[in-house]
């Protein structure tokens, strides 16, 4: 795909960017509205400037998120592959606002196949390493979901059980070993040499999109445009019934006239996460795929606190029970309890969102399940 | 932290050496990164492509997220789990293959996918699946 996003910067960014200091470099990310693309979407200048401002001697740490793990989500790969360099040089301007010495990738196991051009593009970088005393590291996950949370990630460097920390402290203030640490995702780091070359637009994005297609893939999308107009792009198998926003995200009607917006998927109870969309058509039941996404969750839950554990296993069996046309009203408003429980009571992002498939589910299809219900 | 050695690297370099982590070595990568191996351990056993003990000689993973339900891949694990004789999560009674599924690999727009050995095959067939079963060895 042809996208702005993927422009290499060929260390033009980076340049710019070395020649500020950390704090007018923050002073121009905040000014760029640009916010983290892995999915909690918190401000990037603002997160910086708390690394930045949070106390305490020694090490600072930056730590490169490739840990893209989210069901129907392939744009990283995409950068991965296409535009490493500008991952790099993010990496590096975020280390010139700590004057952080070491930074870490931390790439899934599932795509180990990526790291040469990741190693690749680190030797690349090397004069500009060097020149600042800085190494980076390349960490490979080992299969577990929930390293794609920040905190997990940094239990899983150390040497722990990659289980979620308490938040706060975030780990702007106390990360790795327990030092401020900039942590964010592959595609954030990406924009961020755009920025310094005036080539970055807040208004775009990438999104992944999958499922009944006959051309999945990674699109552009700029705010505004509308749902039947990307779809278009991406030529439907059969007619569009649903978007998925990957299994965390929940799951919508298909409205060809929907400005494909933050604040409109949120309307409909959904959250758009890493916009990663996956269409389904008529043909596909929305039960099945509850249950799909379900069975995710489970294998996925880390096991550390008892709603995520024990709930996801039990609403699995009420989906279950429910596909094999043997559930009855009673589940149903189970399920919808379940899910109150589990997006209230759940100690990290991945329990408090994993519901939100079921709630939007019963709120926008609720007749698929009644009809499999006695 | 300067020197120490990354526990999870180390884990994984074992595993791609000997198919599995033993005991002895288990201890032996704890210390060298500086964590205590009842850390280790409890690190070691929460990773899906780790193993304590010895596996079967190849591995094939099927993706089979939703983005890959809707392209078929029961279909996939099906022909697989009538060729193989076994049924997904096991291994063969030659402890030849392990047959099972995987969470999402990156490769939805190219579903059905798996990881054999940790390559990655996209819009796999039932034709691709045999021919890339006859290639292991
Ligand atoms: S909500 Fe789930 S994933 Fe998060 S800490 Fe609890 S058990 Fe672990
Ligand atoms: S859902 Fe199967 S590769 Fe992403």
């Amino acid at each position: 795909m042809n996208s702005a996003l993927l422009e290499a910067s060929n260390f033009e960014g980076l340049k710019k960017a070395l020649e500020k200091t950390p704090e007018e470099i923050i002073a121009i990310v905040k000014e760029s509205s640009l916010k983290g693309r892995g999915g909690a979407g918190f401000p990037t200048g603002l997160k910086w400037e708390a690394a930045l401002k949070a106390g305490g001697e020694g090490e600072r740490f930056v730590l490169c998120n490739a840990d893209e793990g989210e069901p129907g989500t392939f744009k990283d790969r995409l950068i991965l592959t296409k535009a490493p360099l500008n991952v790099i040089e993010g990496i590096l301007i975020a280390c010139r606002v700590l004057d952080a010495k070491k930074a870490f990738i931390y790439l899934r196991g599932e795509y180990a196949h990526h790291r040469t051009a990741l190693d690749r593009a680190i030797k690349k970088a090397k004069p500009y390493l060097g020149a600042n005393g800085i190494d980076i590291s390349v960490v490979l996950g080992e299969g577990a979901y929930i390293c794609g949370d920040e905190t997990a990630i940094l239990n899983s460097i150390e040497g722990k059980r990659p289980e979620p920390r308490k938040k706060p402290p975030y780990p702007a203030e106390k990360g790795l070993y327990g030092k401020p640490t900039i942590v964010n995702n592959v595609e954030t780091f990406a924009m961020v040499p755009l920025i310094f070359l005036g080539k970055f637009d807040s208004n775009k994005r990438l999104c992944s999109l999958s499922g009944d297609l006959h051309k999945a893939g990674v699109f552009e999308i700029s705010e505004g445009k509308q749902a039947g107009t990307l779809l278009e792009l991406a030529e439907p198998i059969g007619i569009p019934k649903a978007l998925c926003f990957g299994a965390s995200g929940g799951i919508i009607p298909f409205d060809p006239c929907m400005e494909l917006t933050e604040a409109n998927v949120k309307e409909r109870g959904a959250f758009p996460g890493t916009w990663s969309v996956i269409v389904i058509n008529h043909e596909h039941s929305i039960v099945e795929l509850c249950r799909s996404i379900q069975a995710f969750f489970v294998h996925e839950s880390c096991g550390y606190c008892a709603p995520c554990r024990e709930g996801n296993l039990r609403m699995l069996e009420l989906l279950e029970k429910i596909s094999k046309g043997k559930g009855t009203k009673k589940d149903l408003q189970i399920l919808r309890e379940l899910s109150a429980l589990l997006e209230s009571s759940c100690f990290c992002a991945l329990g408090r969102s994993a519901p939100l498939h079921v709630s939007t589910a019963l709120r926008h299809f609720f007749w698929e399940f009644e009809e499999k219900c006695t | 932290m300067a020197g120490k050695k990354i526990l999870l690297n180390e884990l994984g370099l074992e595993q791609k050496r000997k198919g599995f982590v033993s005991k002895e070595k288990l201890k032996e990568i704890a210390s060298k990164a500086c964590v205590p191996e009842s850390e280790a351990f409890s690190a070691a056993t929460f990773y899906s492509f780790l193993s304590l003990e010895k596996r079967a000689k190849h591995s094939v993973l099927v993706c089979n997220c939703p983005s890959e339900q809707l392209k078929g891949s029961e279909k996939i694990l099906g022909f697989l789990e009538k060729r193989l004789k076994v049924k997904r999560g096991n291994a063969t009674k030659d402890k030849k293959f392990y047959l099972g599924e995987t969470s999402c690999i990156g490769l939805c727009d190219k579903a059905p996918a798996m990881l054999v050995d940790g390559k990655p095959h996209a819009k796999v067939t039932i034709e691709k699946t045999k021919e890339i079963l006859g290639k292991l060895k």
